[in-house]
């Protein structure tokens, strides 16, 4: 069963290195990546940390595009081609489908990561920049956001069935993770009872990215110990296992 | 596995991720920004909620930061960066009447970016004799992050600089451009103070410092030109 899982992991990896959309995207990011050399210019003596923190941010916000649209096309493309059929009449449990592609996705998104890590590294480094270990602890960080959000999308792509919606519904989500801090405090002001009910269930069921934003809080003094993040790793592990077992559930119900 | 069954492993990875949630809230403190109700320019809310909403406050404070240097760099050029003793008589407010307003941008999305603070009360007590203003900005510092103590070191500086205390005024400069996050603005004033004392060799050092270091190519042109008159009068670094 495992090497099931496991050969449906490795064709998806190998078939997001196939696809057009990514690569572009790839190439898209790396390009944007030299256009941070010209913010760095218009920065003067914060050249180095606007170099920083741009190239943390696309790096982040690509693998995220990659994920996502590598997410909702996974297992809507398959069925929309009936390629699907050939895998679900092998005795191959229909979760094991599931989270194999997933691993695939995945692993495939973090190798794009460390690729434009590397090229941020060697711009970085070119500017002057002398190692902060701080970095490496951000990419893991990073990856697993865009674990969260390839979670979420592949959940949203078996909900809705349709790839647009599923985009929509997982970006909204993504952006409404990193706002938790103001949704509180609306809620706190709210007098309604109704409205402070419905914010408090959007911040539980939404993923709390700000658990995982170590690249836009590190430099701040009594910012907690990288030890402590791993809460936010388990709490980024558990919420993906979550929106899979959901999708499992979808998958389960499809007829084919 | 059965649909129940699925659904309830999804049921427990639902608690157990609420748990987490729960125990980072408790266990210890997530940086807390402050909310978006900063004073923030009408022109750039936009962008500026837009980085909040992608998690991307530092990276929008940087860009606020990129707008306060254009800002200070594109408008009135009448007079020499750092001339501070000059411009004590007849600055008009109306210099950059809003330096304040755009650092204060920079920092309500960012409050630990300790270089805006640095920068824009140099150029507010030092270059364009706003005293109060530079001092105001300070203090907003030093509360966001009170263990930041070069706050304490240049307001110090700026409040010898109202008392026209120069000497006091030189000793705290000195102490501060030992520090790398010292702004050149700042360099730049403490080589024209040297230079109007008469320490024409310390300024030359002080200049050929900036010239070494600095990536801004005002200060560059700047501290070219100090080089250049001092070298004339037989100083060099």
């Amino acid at each position: 069963m495992m090497k099931s899982l496991l050969s449906i992991a490795r064709y998806t990896f190998v078939q997001q290195f196939r696809n057009r959309l990514y690569l572009v995207v790839l190439f898209f990011g790396a390009l944007l990546m030299g256009v941070s050399l010209l913010f760095g210019a218009l920065a003067a003596e914060q050249e180095v940390r606007v170099i920083f923190d741009l190239g943390l941010l696309l790096t982040e916000l690509f693998g995220i595009v990659a994920v996502l649209f590598g997410a909702v096309t996974l297992v809507l493309e398959e069925m929309e081609s009936k390629t699907i059929y050939l895998l679900l009449t092998r005795p191959l449990p229909r979760g094991f489908y599931i989270v194999g592609r997933y691993l695939g996705l995945v692993v495939s998104v973090v190798i794009s990561l460390l690729l434009m890590g590397v090229i941020h590294v060697t711009l970085l480094g070119i500017k002057g920049w002398s190692f902060d270990p701080h970095y490496l602890a951000a990419l893991p960080f990073i990856y697993l956001k865009v674990c969260v959000v390839g979670a979420l999308a592949v959940f949203f792509s078996l909900f809705s069935s349709s790839a647009v919606a599923s985009v929509v519904f997982t970006l909204f989500f993504s952006l409404l993770g990193h706002f938790g801090s103001e949704l509180t405090f609306l809620a706190r002001k709210s007098e309604s009872v109704l409205s402070v009910l419905l914010v408090k269930t959007i911040i539980v069921i939404m993923p709390n990215f700000q658990f995982l934003n170590y690249r836009d809080v590190w430099h701040i003094p009594g910012s907690p110990p990288l030890s402590l993040w791993v809460w936010g790793g388990a709490y980024a592990v558990l919420y993906a296992a979550a929106c899979l077992s959901l999708s499992i559930a979808l998958f389960s119900r499809k007829e084919f | 596995m059965s649909i129940k069954r699925t659904v309830l492993t999804a049921g427990i990875f639902f608690m157990a991720f609420l748990f987490s949630a729960q125990a980072i809230s408790t266990v210890f403190f997530t940086p807390r920004w402050p909310l978006f109700g900063a004073p923030s320019m009408q022109d750039n809310a936009l962008l500026d909620v837009s980085g909040v909403f992608i998690g991307a406050r530092r990276f929008a404070a940087d860009l606020a930061f990129i707008q306060l240097l254009q800002y200070y760099g594109s408008e009135e050029t009448e007079h020499e960066e750092g001339e501070a003793d000059s411009l004590a008589a007849g600055v008009s407010l109306s210099f950059y009447p809003h330096l304040l307003t755009y650092a204060r941008r920079s920092v309500g999305l960012d409050p630990y970016f300790h270089d805006v603070y640095l920068f824009a009360a140099g150029a507010l007590a030092f270059n364009l004799n706003r005293a109060e203003e530079a001092l105001s900005l300070l203090a907003e510092g030093k509360k966001a992050d009170p263990t930041f103590w070069r706050y304490q070191l240049y307001a110090g500086a700026i409040a010898f600089r109202k008392s026209f205390q120069m000497d006091k005024v030189i000793e705290l400069l000195e102490e501060a451009i030992q520090y790398p996050d010292c702004p050149p603005l700042l360099e730049n004033i403490l080589g024209n103070l040297h230079k109007k004392k008469g320490n024409y060799a310390r300024a030359a050092q002080i200049f050929r410092h900036i010239l070494e270091t600095s990536r801004d190519q005002g200060y560059l042109d700047a501290a070219r030109r100090q080089l250049e008159t001092l070298r004339s009068m037989g100083y060099t670094a």
